[in-house]
């Protein structure tokens, strides 16, 4: 009877927030690989950067995103984040571009089955005139092979609201990565976009990227202070001509439980 | 689609569980874990029910094992480790540091 009230009321939250964003849909992308476990009672503080590197005169070169959200584990399966993205492209002046509502429902138990999955959806409002409101539902999967963490994220996008495209973006991330010590975990990732799957055009106009990774935690309670500090570096090479040569992204978090 | 893949999922992750599975008992009480030591065998999944008999919340958590999880007040929660290799694996409650455990994969 607990189970059956669980699963229902877990079906409710998934369904009423579906519903939400399929009445929505481009965003930026966002250099940050998405795990499928939820923090049931913790909160969240989270600053991701990224700065784009590019020789060439496209006006690619020095992109800055600095997302910054905080979120909250408020059932065992739902994990609520709110997010404001300042940005400075080039030539231009920092600026805040979108606020965004993100949803994370985990589906499994991390290690329960063979993989670990869960739904992301989130709702981009966009704050430019010159950009649309995006909606975004995605996959999180993810696989323990002893300290080997592998995980990837595949999304669809599309805008919604006055002027939106009807393209459909296909954006996917990987991360493998070795849990060699808490402090430093290093590995591999890679992120990738096609911009219209209903046009996808040659892998060469497509955006991919790929390059080391390496990520920690520190637990304050050893020093006697409360909550968990994470962090991620990682520094990508553009694989196709449609991608900035490289990207250095970084990830700043403090957890606290409650 | 989704609900054909999460059917596949829950098939294939059922018939690893079926296989592979051993279970085992943990209680947060006055700060403490019961027993401190839980011996399982190495290379085989391991559903851990932890229960929270305390009056204050828990997080069970561990680094080696790759895993934190709140437990509020008087609530059981299952944690899913391993398949492990053999050694010992040190857990402790975030809240209450002083409280700590091993799991031992033989």
């Amino acid at each position: 009877m607990k189970r059956s009230k669980s699963s229902a009321s877990r079906g409710l939250a998934i369904t009423a927030a579906l519903a939400v964003f399929a009445a929505a849909g481009a965003a930026h992308a966002e250099f940050k690989v998405r795990y499928p476990n939820i923090d049931y009672r913790e909160v969240e503080i989270e600053n991701n950067s990224s700065v784009t590197f590019d020789k060439r005169q496209n006006g690619n070169d020095h992109d800055v995103s600095t997302p910054t959200e905080i979120g909250v584990g408020v059932l065992p399966f739902w994990f609520v984040e709110l997010e404001a993205e300042a940005a400075k492209h080039p030539g231009q002046k920092t600026s805040l571009d979108a606020v965004t509502f993100e949803n994370y429902f985990m589906l499994t138990e991390l290690g329960q089955y063979f993989l670990d999955f869960s739904i992301f959806a989130e709702y981009s409002h966009a704050t430019t005139s010159s950009a649309s409101d995006t909606a975004k539902i995605g996959a999180l999967l993810q696989k323990e092979q002893d300290k080997f963490l592998n995980t990837l994220n595949l999304y669809i996008q599309n805008e919604v609201g006055a002027g939106a495209s009807n393209a459909n973006t296909f954006q996917y991330a990987w991360q493998t990565r070795y849990r060699l010590d808490t402090l430093f975990q290093p590995g591999l990732e890679i992120y990738g976009q096609i911009d219209d799957l209903n046009h996808p055009g040659k892998l060469s106009e497509q955006q991919l990227r790929a390059g080391p990774m390496f990520a920690g935690s520190y637990n304050l309670g050893q020093v006697g202070g409360r909550g968990k500090i994470k962090y991620e570096v990682g520094y990508l090479f553009g694989v196709t001509d449609a991608t900035e040569d490289r990207t250095l992204r970084t990830r700043l978090e403090y957890e606290v439980p409650f | 689609m989704l609900r054909t893949t999460l059917a596949a999922l829950a098939l294939l992750g059922g018939s690893v569980l079926a296989n592979a599975d051993e279970s085992a008992s943990l209680t947060i009480r006055n700060h403490h874990f019961e027993p401190r030591t839980i011996s399982v065998k190495a290379g085989v999944k391991v559903a851990l029910s932890v229960t929270n008999a305390g009056s204050d919340p828990a997080e069970f958590e561990s680094s080696e094992l790759n895993r934190e999880k709140v437990i509020p007040p008087g609530k059981t929660v299952t944690i899913y480790v391993g398949p492990l290799q053999p050694g010992s694996y040190p857990f402790f409650d975030d809240f209450d540091q002083s409280a700590t455990g091993q799991i031992i994969a033989k």
